[in-house]
């Protein structure tokens, strides 16, 4: 359900980044994705797509040319749109799911490097019952993550390009409504060297990693914000 | 300003809290005790929440500045109630500006003041009215539904209807199907068009 709903949301925004390079010339290729596991409908390669537009467009604007972005997308197959729900007859939808709260806790925690103790974001965070996985999420740019579970015994297993795999055993008891984790200290597997990552469909690789440099210090150099 | 509660952040909405691409900032704190409400995180104590200021809650979302300006988008205050946070939204436009689009996701159950305050920023409301008999609303929201109405009639005079959406659920053990008929029924003498009508799921 989450992983659809997340594969849903990609398609749509991955619609809205080819639209914003096309109508400004961009060279923009979106290779098709090929993850299966749960989708929060952006990853580390999405991210750095948007951030690859806004360089681009920056650039355009830096050469006078016009950068054209306001309202590109509005006609886009964005669907559900509550403004455009109006009262036809008896109609009911079922939209709203209304639960009993203490039923469910949020378990709660951050991730961070082993070494650096730097935060990671966009990890993977799965959560397994019986070989299973039941839940699921990721961690946001502080490194946060915060997942709705009903109780139980679960297996977190947490996981990231360039790290090992991490597992524990993590209990969510009866009447509370969160339980949060000690700091989850991912450590960096030498075998996947970030300096190997080639981003496809770029003419130009987004992060260009030096050896004494790690992604983190390099997303920071790129530009986060253009003004239209 | 200080930093202010919200119970959390939720990013890449598409067309559930307005137009195109929305960020969902929930803040902490709601005036109503609904029974079946879905995020009662609001309603407990705010420590260990996140705590942003306007500039800080700009800097943390505009990293979707692009879908938002793309797609007509931009940040949807819910929670609890944005409305007790009026400072914090109008002191957030002046930073954001035009190009983003705020949507509040409301009960009305403020200060009128509040309402104009939220007005001035706010382009597009969601009113959650919930109920038009007042001893309905009372049983379910432990709130006064005549504020609420009023505030609505205010709000859609002020901003057109087509910038307010009215939410009218079917509540179950509370109301029926004839009373979210008088609801619906009300809010289109009011001249309200845009009536979003469900139902709770309760589980």
């Amino acid at each position: 359900m989450i992983m659809n709903r997340g594969k849903d949301i990609c398609k749509e925004l991955k619609a809205v980044r080819r639209q914003i390079a096309e109508e400004n010339g961009i060279d923009l290729e979106i290779p098709e994705c090929t993850y299966k596991g749960p989708c929060k409908g952006t990853c580390p390669r999405c991210e750095s797509e948007v951030r690859f537009l806004e360089d681009a467009l920056a650039k355009r604007i830096k050469l006078g040319k016009v950068a054209t972005v306001a309202g590109l997308a509005l006609t886009l197959g964005i669907s559900g749109n509550a403004a455009a729900q109006t009262v036809t007859g008896n109609e009911n939808r079922d939209t709203v799911a209304v639960s009993q709260p203490q039923c469910y806790a949020r378990l709660e925690g951050v991730v961070k490097d082993s070494i650096t103790k730097e935060v990671l974001p966009f990890v993977n965070i799965m959560i397994m019952k019986d070989g299973k996985q039941v839940n699921g999420g990721m961690t946001d740019f502080d490194g946060l993550y915060s997942i709705r579970m009903v109780p139980g015994e679960y297996q977190l297993v947490v996981g990231t390009y360039s790290y090992f795999r991490y597992e524990k055993t993590v209990i969510v008891p009866k009447g509370k409504n969160r339980v949060e984790q000690p700091d989850i200290l991912l450590r960096s597997n030498p075998d996947h060297n970030m300096e190997d990552v080639l981003i496809y469909g770029m003419s130009v690789p987004i992060f260009d990693i030096s050896p004494e440099g790690t992604i983190n210090t390099e997303i920071q150099n790129v530009p986060l914000r253009i003004q239209y | 300003m200080e930093g202010v509660p919200f119970i959390g952040i939720d990013r890449h909405r598409l067309g559930i809290d307005g137009v195109g691409v929305t960020t969902l900032a929930a803040f902490h704190g709601c005036p109503l005790r609904c029974k079946y409400c879905l995020n009662r995180r609001c309603l407990e104590s705010s420590e260990g929440l996140p705590r942003y200021t306007p500039q800080q809650l700009y800097n943390y979302v505009g990293v979707d500045n692009l879908y938002f300006i793309a797609t007509g988008g931009g940040v949807c205050f819910g929670g609890g109630e944005p409305l007790l946070r009026v400072d914090f939204l109008t002191e957030f436009k002046e930073l954001c500006g035009k190009g983003w689009n705020l949507t509040a996701e409301t009960s009305l159950q403020v200060p009128r003041e509040a309402v104009e305050q939220a007005a001035k920023v706010v382009g597009d409301f969601i009113v959650d009215i919930k109920e038009s008999n007042s001893d309905i609303y009372r049983a379910y929201t432990g709130g006064d539904a005549q504020r609420a109405w009023d505030n609505l009639k205010w709000l859609i005079h002020k901003m057109g209807p087509e910038h307010v959406i009215v939410r009218v659920p079917l509540i179950p053990d509370f109301n029926t199907e004839n009373d979210c008929d008088s609801t619906v029924e009300r809010l289109m003498k009011m001249g309200v068009t845009h009536i979003d009508r469900f139902t709770y799921r309760v589980k």
